[in-house]
């Protein structure tokens, strides 16, 4: 008679065996808990170091002063909105008015030369 | 004060290895005929479990080891499979316990017709006449580790059982499952 189910021993140390793998497992549990531990606290330092240093933000301080929006304090302002295209038909200059009351006011005068005619 | 009956433990993990090792094992290798991988199935099989200790209940996890072995023996079986297939790996022997020369070759003509007999049921008879013969669970139990209903338990026992006595003459199962 052929019995399917013959009882067979599995191999010594199982115990051990297994135990092994189970603190292995936790030491690389705890090895993972450190490593992310020490990126978060890298990340935070960088945070801190990183962010806008008090040089940036005297810098923006006069345009915050004239009521400018934060965010765009830091932007260089353009630095000529006007300008006049050349023409063949005559000479054109702008003059730069700016006002003391207000130094986002800028005028500009318009002084043209009629075509020479040759 | 902590709650001792429902903590799945060191103490309590070892426990259930000693009791479960041998019948887990002869489970595990009736799927992988390999001592080794058996064993490396049951030490990965208590591995898991211990990751998910947190959420084990005492009174479920027998029924809950022999699933998650039989998980893994089902997937190293297509790895194996696989393997095979494209040439890298192949079939590994019978085990051998008998010294005499004699007497091992007739035990592993046996083993490798109890094998083919094995190998030939559909792994939903496999997995209930293993979990029948080997281990001590309850018709519930086996039915809780196999997501099946325990009167298909019966049935596909029965199934089994009557496959595997016209390949193996003279065979009978043991009663008290």
């Amino acid at each position: 008679m052929t019995d399917p189910f013959r009882k067979l021993e599995p191999p010594s140390g199982g115990w051990a065996a297994t135990r092994e793998r189970i603190m292995e497992h936790e030491r690389r549990r705890f090895q993972r808990l450190v490593v992310l531990a020490t990126a978060a606290l890298f990340a935070l330092v960088f945070a801190l170091v990183a962010r806008p240093d008090r040089q940036d933000d005297q810098r923006a301080r006069p345009a915050l002063d004239r009521g400018v929006h934060p965010d765009l304090a830091m932007f260089d302002p353009v630095t000529e909105p006007v300008r006049i295209a050349p023409s063949a038909r005559g000479h054109a200059g702008l003059l730069r008015v700016e006002t003391p009351e207000n130094p986002d006011v800028i005028f500009y005068h318009v002084l043209t030369t009629p075509p020479s005619r040759q | 004060m902590p709650d001792n009956e429902n903590t799945f433990d060191e103490v309590a993990l070892e426990l259930l290895y000693r009791k479960l090792e041998k019948p887990l094992y002869n489970v595990v290798y009736r799927w992988v005929w390999d001592g080794a991988e058996a064993r490396d199935i049951l030490q990965e099989t208590f591995l898991r479990l211990w990751k998910m200790q947190a959420r084990v209940r005492p009174e479920t996890v027998e029924p809950l080891a022999y699933k998650i072995a039989l998980n893994l023996a089902r997937k190293r079986l297509r790895r194996k499979k696989i393997l095979s297939w494209v040439g890298l790996e192949g079939r590994p022997p019978p085990p051998s316990e008998q010294p005499d020369p004699e007497e091992t070759m007739r035990q592993e003509e046996r083993d490798e017709t109890v094998r083919a007999a094995v190998e030939s049921l559909a792994p939903k008879y496999r997995d209930v006449i293993l979990l029948s013969e080997f281990s001590e669970l309850t018709y519930d139990e086996i039915a809780a580790a196999l997501d099946i209903q325990p009167g298909t338990v019966a049935s596909r026992r029965h199934t089994a059982i009557k496959m595997l006595r016209d390949k193996l003459e003279g065979w009978s199962p043991r009663e008290d499952a």
